[in-house]
C-alpha cells in the first residue's frame, strides 16, 4: 500500500519501521508538509498515495508565540492547507492528527493556558472538516499521547539531537495505529465475535451458583463484567455479529439472559447461540456453515486456556486472543480486541442492519426445509429486486461490498470509497446496484455490477460482478444480469465481455458465466477465464423475483 | 546474549551473532546518524540506560554501547 506521511517534525525513524508491504513517501526533508500538500505536482502527489497521514506536533505548530488571536489565526492558516488538499484530491483519504501541546512555558497559576485553547481550536477545525469532507478522517494523536503519558511519549534528547520528538515506544504505538487505520480503510476485518458465558460474560458458573449467584452488577466487583458487556453491545451496534459458544445447560443460560437485571446483552443481541456440551471447535464449524461465513472471519473469546488451546489447534483460521488473567482489565481488553480485529472508518446503514439480516437468513433456512420443492421455496419468498445506477449515497456500501465479498465475486477487485466515487462520476463507467427484500425482511444493497462502457461504443466490459453471500443460491444474479443486459442493449451496446479471476474463495462462481449462457473465449493455466456474450442473442433468463427499477 | 546487542542487531538489521564488541559502528552498511539515535533511545527506554549528550561523540564501537549497560548493571 502506498502512503504519504507528512509532518512538521522529523519522522524518518517511524517511516523506517514500516513493514515492506508499505511504500511510504514522507517528503523531501522535513518541514515541507505545507508545500507537499498544496502543490498538485509535489513529490507527494506525484507518488500517487492511496492514503495520506498528516501527523503534526502541536508545540511546533504554535511556535510563534503571541497574542491568543494570532495563535488561533496561525492554526487556521495551517489547517486550511489540509482542507484545500482534501478538496483538491477527493479520492485520497487524509488522516489528520489532533494536536498535543505540553505546557512548557513558565507561567503563574492564574495565567491563561493558551496550549489548551490551541488544542481545542484545532480539534474544532478538524471536526468541521470531518463533517464537510468524507475523505478527512481524524487521527487522534493526542489520545495516543494521553494513553502512554507525555513523559513516555516524547523524548527531549531525540528532539535536540535529531529533530525527532517521539520516543521509540511512541513510534511503535503510532505505527500500530497507522497500520490499523490502513486495514480499516481496506476493510480488512473479522465478522463475528464468539463469546463464552461463565467467567467471560459474567463471573462464576451459573450452573453451580444460580442466576442470582453470578457476579454481575452496576457497581463494585460485578461491574467489570457489566462494563465488558456494555462495550460488547457497542461492538454489536457497529455491525459485528455476536455469537455464544458455551458448555452449559441452555436453560440455565437463557434464565440469565431473560431474568438477570444487570445483563446488558439479551438473547436477541446474538445472531446465533450454541449452548450445549459439544466440543467448541465443532460448534464453531457449525456456526461457520449456518451463518455462511468463513472460519477466518471469527474471533473467539474464552476465559479457559484449555478451551482456547483446543480451538486454536483444531481451527487455526479462527483468531483466539489471550484472555486477561486479571478480569479488572476486561474493558481495556475488549477495546483492544475491537481495534485489532474489527476497527472501521465509518458506519453504514447496512452495518446496523446486518445482525437482523443474518437472523432472517436462519428463518429462510427453516422455510427451505418445509417447502415441497426448491422452486416453491424461491417463489414463496416473494423476492423483489430493485436495481438502479449507484448515486453518491451508495458509494460507501458499494466500496464495502467490493472489499468484503469473497465467494460470489467474479473478479474480486477491491475498491476504496474514493475509487467508487470516481466510477460513479466517470462517463465510461457504470455502477449498478441491486437491493433485495422478501417476506422475511429487507436485505438492503446486496449486489453490485461495475461496467466499463465507452458511451457510443459497442462493447461492454464487466469489471466486477458480486453478490453478498446473504442472497446466494436464489438466482437473483440471473435477474440482475438480465436487467443490465436489457439496459445496455437498449443503449446500442452489442457485445458483453466478462471474465472470471479465480481466488481461494470464489469457487462458487467458477462456472457462473457458463450457466448464464456466456461463451468461453479463453482460459489460461492459472484458471483465468474470458467470456463473450452477444446481447442480440442472449438467452431468456428465468426469474424467481420481481424486478423493479429504483 | 546481551540485550544491548539484540537492540543494535535489530536496528542495523544484522543477525545478533554477526556483531562483536570490537566492530566499528561505521563498518555496518545500515548504520547512520538515525540508527545511532534509535539505539540510544531504545537503550534508554527498554534498558533504562541513559547516555548523556556530552558523551555521545565518544561512541565509535559496539563495545562502547555495551559498556553503558554493564555500567548500569553494576
Amino acid at each position: 500500500m502506498k502512503l504519504g506521511v507528512l509532518s512538521n517534525i522529523n519522522l524518518d525513524s517511524l517511516v523506517r519501521k514500516f513493514p515492506d508491504a508499505f511504500a511510504v513517501y514522507s517528503g523531501e526533508g522535513f518541514g515541507t508538509w505545507i508545500p507537499e500538500l498544496s502543490r498538485t505536482d509535489s513529490g507527494l502527489f506525484s507518488f500517487s498515495p492511496e492514503v495520506v497521514f498528516v501527523v503534526l506536533d502541536g508545540e511546533e505548530l504554535v511556535r510563534v508565540a503571541g497574542e491568543k488571536q494570532e495563535v488561533m489565526a496561525e492554526l487556521e492558516e495551517n489547517f486550511q492547507y489540509i482542507t484545500a488538499a482534501a478538496r483538491e484530491h477527493p479520492s485520497i483519504p487524509f488522516f489528520v492528527s489532533t494536536i498535543d501541546i505540553p505546557p512548557s512555558r513558565i507561567s503563574f497559576l492564574r495565567d491563561e493556558r493558551m496550549e489548551h485553547a490551541a488544542e481545542c481550536h484545532w480539534r474544532g477545525l478538524l471536526e468541521k472538516a470531518r463533517v464537510s469532507f468524507p475523505n478527512v478522517i481524524p487521527f487522534d494523536l493526542a489520545q495516543l499521547v494521553s494513553h502512554l503519558g507525555r513523559e513516555r511519549f516524547y523524548s527531549r534528547k531525540l528532539w535536540y539531537l535529531g529533530g525527532m520528538k517521539f520516543s521509540m515506544t511512541a513510534e511503535s504505538l503510532l505505527l500500530e495505529e497507522m497500520e490499523r487505520c490502513c486495514d480499516a480503510l481496506r476493510g480488512i476485518r473479522k465478522k463475528c465475535l464468539i463469546l463464552d458465558l461463565d467467567n467471560t460474560l459474567w463471573g462464576g458458573v451459573v450452573g453451580e451458583e444460580g442466576v442470582h449467584g453470578i457476579e454481575l452488577s452496576e457497581f463494585q466487583q460485578g461491574a467489570r463484567f457489566k462494563d465488558f458487556q456494555k462495550r460488547l453491545k457497542e461492538i454489536k451496534q457497529l455491525g459485528v455479529l455476536l455469537a455464544v459458544v458455551s458448555k452449559n445447560n441452555l436453560g440455565d443460560a437463557l434464565e440469565v439472559f431473560r431474568d438477570h437485571p444487570h445483563m446488558v446483552l439479551r438473547e436477541d443481541d446474538f445472531t446465533a447461540m450454541k449452548v450445549n456440551w459439544n466440543r467448541k471447535a465443532q460448534n464453531i464449524r457449525e456456526l461457520a456453515e449456518e451463518l455462511n461465513i468463513g472460519l477466518d472471519s471469527f474471533v473467539f473469546l474464552d476465559d479457559n486456556p484449555v478451551e482456547r488451546g483446543l480451538v486454536k489447534q483444531e481451527l487455526p483460521e479462527v483468531e483466539v486472543p489471550a484472555f486477561p488473567e486479571d478480569t479488572a482489565q476486561l474493558q481495556e481488553f475488549i477495546q483492544g480486541v475491537y481495534r485489532k480485529f474489527f476497527l472501521k472508518i465509518d458506519l453504514t446503514e447496512e452495518d446496523t442492519k446486518k445482525h437482523l439480516q443474518y437472523r432472517q437468513n436462519f428463518q429462510r433456512e427453516q422455510a427451505k426445509k418445509t417447502s415441497a420443492s426448491f422452486e416453491e421455496f424461491l417463489l414463496g419468498l416473494q423476492t423483489r429486486l430493485t436495481i438502479w445506477e449507484a448515486r453518491e449515497q451508495d458509494v460507501r456500501r458499494v466500496a464495502q461490498l467490493t472489499q468484503k465479498t469473497n465467494q460470489f465475486n467474479l473478479t474480486t477487485k477491491r475498491y476504496l470509497e474514493s475509487e467508487i466515487h470516481e466510477f460513479v462520476r466517470a462517463r465510461e463507467y457504470r455502477v449498478f446496484v441491486g437491493s433485495v427484500t422478501d417476506r422475511f425482511g429487507d436485505s438492503g444493497i446486496v449486489g453490485v455490477m461495475i461496467l466499463k462502457a465507452e458511451p457510443g461504443g459497442t462493447d461492454v466490459f464487466l469489471d466486477s460482478f458480486l453478490m453478498s453471500c446473504r442472497v446466494m443460491g436464489r438466482f437473483i444474479e440471473d435477474s440482475f444480469l438480465g436487467f443490465v443486459e436489457k439496459r445496455m442493449a437498449g443503449e446500442g451496446f452489442g457485445v458483453f465481455h466478462a471474465q472470471y479471476l479465480p481466488t481461494n474463495k470464489n469457487k462458487p462462481v467458477r462456472s457462473l458465466l457458463e450457466r448464464l449462457g456466456f461463451a468461453l473465449v479463453s482460459e489460461d493455466p492459472e484458471g483465468r477465464k474470458k467470456y463473450l456474450l452477444e446481447l442480440g442473442k442472449k438467452p431468456e433468463r428465468k426469474s424467481f423475483c420481481e424486478v423493479v427499477e429504483g | 546474549m546481551s540485550p544491548v546487542l539484540s537492540i543494535i542487531a535489530k536496528i542495523l538489521r544484522v543477525p545478533e551473532t554477526g556483531i562483536q564488541p570490537d566492530d566499528k559502528m561505521d563498518s555496518f552498511g545500515n548504520y547512520d546518524s538515525l540508527a545511532f539515535l534509535q539505539i540510544v533511545a531504545e537503550m534508554e527506554e527498554k534498558l533504562g540506560v541513559s547516555i548523556r549528550m556530552e558523551e555521545m561523540k565518544n561512541i565509535t564501537k559496539i563495545g562502547d554501547f555495551l559498556r553503558y549497560y554493564q555500567g548500569a548493571d553494576a
